[in-house]
């Protein structure tokens, strides 16, 4: 279902009304309901790592199978990531895009965003037809902070979108988590110094879960039975949470020719994945 | 009088008899010059007239009439010198002319009467044996190359007056006789080896693969990951060259003027790194008069295509045809030559522009959608035609100091394992390397009817998202892996083992 919501209208979402005040006008395209749930807004960069990715997914799939709207705004890398984690989920996906809502940016998430229009919703401050500028992107990221109850910030480097965001929610006076990551990556540089300035870090996703006040649902067992191979290459890609092939071959001392045929097995088990290079664990 | 001496001349990569017919008439001095022939060709006339007369030889002053025959062919390069020499001697009566049929002569001269260096000798040394000619007359400077021609006597020669005297029964020529047995199983030394590059094991594993079974292959990493070192190895595992290996290669190398003092025949494997601007003509060979490209320079070695996605779209697009035939067709106007271009793809990028995306060192400048154009670049049809793909990673410094390094010796024994069960495998075939195998031929030596492969192919299939072509080049992989292994049938753990070189999909996802 798709329309327009002016301000004073019954339906015109009372958040917008108290966070961003200037805000007339608000196109949309799905199931308003969504908006009455509790929701976290999952943002980060779009140029990512591996883990800002996958540690998004789950929080996106986390919060939505608890029962929370996970809100993002569909761009590449972390947002694409939490709306896949999130949609279909009990608690749904919204997506606040820059431009018109069927204008599709970046047009490789085209089918994720029809998908989002079905199951969740699209809003968005632009009619239809409007092409997305750069200047749009920063009312938008305040959009996507004025909905949610709390903003989770996945991976930021010092002059990512992301921080915008964070700022948005903390004159807003929302909840801001921001993912930990190591000292030395560019990619968490702006996520561990919004957690130095007092953002609450992820440590696990239960935490954000209880502190919504809701229960988290595990997915169904995932037990995988594994040889004595892959139980050791496990072991030590849960010690060391990402590593190269050589670096695997030095700490396992599996020879090359059988340590690429158990990954593959692993991967193909889906116990673990690979990205340019590294191996991870699911 | 009248002479007739025969040469020849290369025509793409074959040679052509010429013969020269030469007249010495009374009449005003002159020198008259018919046939088609070049510009170089026509100042031969002062050359000889010099080389003559600083020989102790006679240039007759009187009206000399050349034809080249055939004369419908355009004839070029500088060694008709010789046999237009020989033909003025001859017609004057300086030299005996009875057993002048059984010669040929090539070689150009220098004003002192010297024979100097020439190029394309090879091929049109073998044209001539083809054609029973018995004496070849060369200059010494082409020794070692036209000694790689058997079955034929090779005469080399210093200067125009050793020839004169030879041919006047007065002082015999060093003649050589070539025999293939000296160039199959010569030990090669190469300056470089795979014990250089350290770490980086699992690449080693992957390029054995990739060597043994003729799969082209593809590496990602960022800089000083070691791509071009461990490319520059890749012909230290290859077989050492058979001597018609080495026949063609050199035959292609001598066209193209490229053979010299240091390197006189081609007896180790190329490895042909152009760059990325190169233009079409320079990479697939061409020209009015059609010269060999890179991809035939790289004939029976390596073709090391280095930042693979900077290569001009319509240049790479060349490919295709050599990587299916082996070999590039040449139309030109006068003439359509094909030359050999049988070689083992090997190709690099960076992850990105910048080079460093992904890398943990260093931080990458680019957006993300600068990233992404720049790896959609490397998709499309040519990398289909790349069964193999490997990512890189730069080494850390404990694997600098580690000791334990597989070695080129090794590695190549293995290597020439595969390739012996290859052999045997596909006596019947018209192919000889795994990673030339078709449909058919794949459900014949890579079945997949065992339960347990099927269930772990269908698995793979759906859980890495593979795509038919993916699914071949993997059973290709496997079969090479197998083979390695010296197993009859191709397993799970082959199977799992090529799975991890599928590569592309997987990165993008990153």
């Amino acid at each position: 279902m798709a329309g327009v919501l002016k301000k004073g209208e019954k339906l015109f979402p009372e958040k917008v009304d108290i966070f961003a005040p200037e805000v007339k006008e608000i196109y949309y395209e799905g199931n308003l309901e969504l908006l009455e749930k509790p929701s976290l807004a999952v943002v980060g960069s779009r140029k990512c790592t591996a883990y800002g990715k996958k540690i998004a997914g789950e929080i996106g799939k986390g919060m939505g199978n608890a029962g929370a709207a996970v809100v993002s705004g569909l761009a590449r890398g972390i947002d694409t990531e939490a709306h896949i984690g999130a949609v279909g989920t009990e608690g749904g996906t919204i997506a606040v895009v820059a431009g018109g809502i069927d204008q599709f940016y970046p047009s490789e998430n085209r089918d994720l965003q029809k998908k989002i229009a079905s199951d969740g919703l699209i809003i968005s401050l632009k009619p239809q037809g409007y092409r997305c500028k750069p200047y749009d992107f920063p009312i938008r990221n305040r959009i996507i902070s004025a909905i949610s109850d709390g903003v989770a910030i996945m991976e930021a480097t010092s002059r990512s979108g992301a921080l915008i965001t964070a700022e948005c929610a903390v004159e807003q006076g929302k909840n801001v988590y921001a993912l930990p990551g190591n000292i030395s990556s560019v990619y968490s540089f702006g996520t561990n110094t919004l957690i130095k300035e007092g953002a609450t870090p992820i440590v696990s996703i239960d935490d954000m879960i209880n502190d919504y006040g809701l229960s988290s649902k595990l997915d169904e067992d995932k037990y995988v039975p594994l040889g004595d191979g892959e139980m050791r290459i496990v072991e030590v890609l849960r010690e060391y949470g990402e590593l190269t092939i050589e670096q695997l071959y030095k700490k396992t001392n599996i020879h090359p020719y059988d340590l690429n045929g158990i990954l593959t097995v692993l991967e193909i088990k889906g116990v673990v994945f690979s990205a340019m290079g590294k191996f991870f664990v699911c | 009088m009248l002479s007739k001496v025969k040469t020849a001349t290369v025509q793409g990569i074959e040679g052509q008899m010429i013969t020269v017919e030469t007249d010495i008439s009374p009449g005003l001095p002159g020198f008259y010059l018919v046939g088609q022939a070049d510009t170089a060709i026509k100042e031969a006339k002062d050359r000889i007239r010099a080389a003559l007369g600083n020989s102790g030889c006679e240039y007759p002053r009187t009206r000399i009439t050349v034809n080249m025959s055939p004369a419908g062919i355009r004839k070029r390069g500088s060694h008709f010198d010789l046999a237009l020499a020989i033909g003025i001697l001859a017609s004057s009566g300086q030299i005996r002319d009875d057993k002048l049929q059984e010669y040929c002569f090539i070689g150009e001269l220098s004003l002192d009467g010297t024979l100097s260096r020439t190029d394309g000798i090879l091929p049109m040394i073998i044209t001539m044996r083809n054609n029973g000619i018995e004496n070849i007359i060369i200059p010494s400077a082409n020794e070692e190359e036209g000694a790689l021609v058997n079955d034929i006597n090779i005469y080399v020669a210093d200067c125009i007056e050793q020839i004169v005297n030879h041919l006047n029964y007065d002082a015999e020529l060093k003649k050589i006789r070539g025999d293939e047995n000296l160039y199959n199983e010569r030990k090669i030394k190469y300056n470089v080896d795979f014990s250089d590059v350290k770490g980086q094991e699992t690449a080693k594993r992957a390029i054995t693969i990739c060597v043994a079974g003729g799969h082209g292959l593809f590496m990602m990493g960022s800089p000083s990951s070691g791509k071009t070192m461990l490319a520059e190895r890749i012909p230290t595992i290859m077989p050492p060259m058979k001597y018609e290996e080495i026949l063609e290669s050199t035959v292609i190398y001598s066209i193209s003027g490229l053979l010299d003092k240091e390197n006189p025949i081609i007896d180790v494997r190329p490895f042909r790194h152009p760059h990325n601007r190169i233009t079409q003509a320079a990479f697939i060979g061409g020209g009015a008069y059609p010269k060999p490209g890179e991809i035939s320079l790289a004939h029976k070695g390596v073709l090391f295509l280095d930042e693979f996605g900077e290569f001009d779209r319509g240049v790479i697009e060349n490919l295709r045809q050599p990587l299916e035939k082996k070999e590039i067709i040449l139309n030109r106007k006068e003439l359509s030559c094909i030359y050999p271009a049988d070689f083992l793809l090997v190709a690099a990028s960076n992850p990105c522009r910048c080079g460093y995306y992904g890398d943990e060192t260093h931080n990458c400048k680019c957006t993300m959608s600068q990233v992404l154009n720049y790896q959609h670049k490397l998709s499309g049809p040519i990398m289909d035609r790349i069964d193999m793909n490997l990512f890189l990673t730069p080494v850390g410094y404990a694997e600098l100091e580690d000791e334990k390094n597989t070695s080129s010796e090794i590695m190549r024994k293995r290597v020439m394992r595969a390739r012996k069960i290859q052999e045997e495998r596909f006596r019947n075939e018209d192919i000889s390397l795994n990673s030339e195998m078709d449909g058919n031929l794949l459900d014949l030596y890579v079945p997949i009817d065992s339960p347990e492969i099927k269930k772990f192919l269908s698995e793979a299939y759906t859980r890495l998202k593979l795509n038919p072509r993916t699914m071949q080049k993997v059973r290709k992989i496997a079969r090479t892996i197998a083979d390695l292994d010296g197993a009859e049938e191709v397993k799970i753990e082959h199977f799992a083992e090529s799975l991890a070189y599928r590569g592309e999909a997987s990165w993008l996802e990153y």
